[in-house]
């Protein structure tokens, strides 16, 4: 009897996931409020525990700074311990300066309204390229606006909670941008693969696009505006079938290392 | 109920560790699924009701991480529940290699669930070749995983000497 009921609840969670897979709107609508409720608690949960780690972190990278400052004074015979312990901390002081003197600088030079958030999280699956941060909505976020970081475009949110955002990032099976290749006005769509390159789609082969060549954001799609850097050519490929060609580019931002990412709030 | 809220509390933990730790060391292969040993578990040794209640929470738990389309989770994480019904009258997990065995080889049967879903959907995921090519490593992690949390239920005296039939 047992087994008849949760067999039966099983097949209605089946049934109804299904529906909200396919957006039927009546389900996806409660879905969308009970997902959220778990979502933001989950953010928030994140951006607690990665406080703690983050010191860590932190006091890890001073801790090695100070084995090799430690060399450094043991070979000049500990003269300058004291001055080269404070050298240490300066540099990690400089070096967190010119991180956010770039974002600074990035964000003013913006047209649009920029918000600068802490990465707290990373996606759980290999199946999906995003990252979590630790600003939503009370801070004006929401859905598709686009996330950039000093060296490039990121992504975009995908879900805007009250106090946490879902990033999805360029790399991503199910992100397009589309694009133009810089100072030669040729466009395409750059595809996420899921892996560390994207796809560059729809470029003809009679079009001249070369490797090295750095692509930009067009500002056609809707979401991203036109001119962020996107990537760089790494392989160009004309003797595949077909009209197009079969261009791989390598983003010039590494979702893996973000420390803090920029938020076009428009 | 109890069992099953401080099972769902310890997945929410470990999943909010995973995800932050992985901010900083973050490698595509220890991206292995910590609910499905949980999951395995509680079919096999306790109350299927409750197996089932923690499986669609598992779900909203692991979509909270995820910036997969909604729904995903769930659907996956009822699936392997159901998978595991079917396999609970057919086999009988006596030692924690078979419980890794088993959860290895959910992991990858919920990575063709996501497959085949895909497929239906059209456009859930246009590359199968980034789940394809993490299908190996991450059933292994997720093997070896259920590996340490067998001790940890056997040394708490959690999975009984028989399997509790209904």
């Amino acid at each position: 009897m047992r087994s008849y009921i949760a067999l039966s609840g099983a097949l209605l969670a089946l049934l109804i996931s299904f529906l909200v897979l396919t957006n039927v709107p009546f389900f996806s609508g409660l879905y969308r409020n009970l997902g959220s409720f778990f979502a933001e608690i989950s953010g928030r949960a994140a951006k607690m525990v990665d406080k703690p780690i983050r010191k860590m972190a932190n006091y890890y990278e001073m801790y090695v700074d100070l084995v090799e400052a430690k060399r450094e004074v043991i070979e000049l015979r500990k003269k300058v311990e004291l001055l080269s312990l404070e050298n240490q901390r300066l540099k990690e002081l400089e070096r967190e300066n010119r991180k956010l003197k770039m974002i600074l600088e990035i964000s003013e030079s913006m047209k649009e309204r920029t918000l600068v958030a802490n990465v707290v999280g990373e996606d759980i699956k290999s199946w999906y390229k995003g990252i979590i941060i630790d600003k939503g909505k009370e801070s004006g976020i929401a859905q598709k606006m686009p996330v950039i970081c000093p060296k490039g475009l990121v992504g975009q949110v995908v879900e805007a909670n009250r106090g946490s955002s879902k990033i999805m990032v360029i790399n991503d099976t199910n992100s397009a941008v589309d694009v133009y290749v810089e100072g030669k006005e040729i466009r395409g769509v750059a595809e996420g693969t899921g892996f560390s390159t994207l796809k560059l789609k729809y470029v003809k082969k009679n079009e001249d696009v070369e490797i090295g060549d750095t692509l930009i954001t067009s500002g056609k799609d809707g979401i991203f505006p036109r001119g962020i850097p996107v990537g760089i050519v790494v392989n160009v490929n004309k003797k595949t079938g077909g009209v197009f060609s079969d261009i791989a580019v390598v983003p010039f931002s590494d979702y893996r290392l973000l420390d803090y990412v920029l938020v076009l709030t428009r | 109920m109890l069992e099953v809220s401080l099972s769902a509390f310890y997945l929410f933990f470990i999943t909010t560790l995973h995800s932050v730790l992985l901010k900083y060391f973050s490698f595509d292969f220890l991206k292995f699924d910590v609910a499905i040993p949980l999951l395995v578990y509680q079919t096999f040794f306790r109350r299927i009701n409750w197996a089932c209640v923690f499986a669609i929470i598992s779900g909203f738990i692991q979509e909270g991480f995820s910036t997969c389309p909604p729904g995903t989770f769930v659907f996956t994480k009822v699936s392997i529940f159901l998978l595991c019904l079917l396999v609970r009258e057919r086999f009988f997990i006596e030692s924690e290699q078979t419980f890794a065995l088993l959860c290895g080889l959910f992991y990858i049967l919920e990575s063709l669930v996501t497959i085949g879903l895909s497929l239906i959907m059209g456009g859930l995921t246009s590359s199968y070749m980034n789940i394809f090519t993490y299908l190996m490593p991450n059933g292994v992690f997720t093997a070896l995983f259920s590996m340490i949390l067998y001790r940890f239920f056997l040394r708490f005296n959690q999975i009984p000497g028989e399997k509790e039939w209904e």
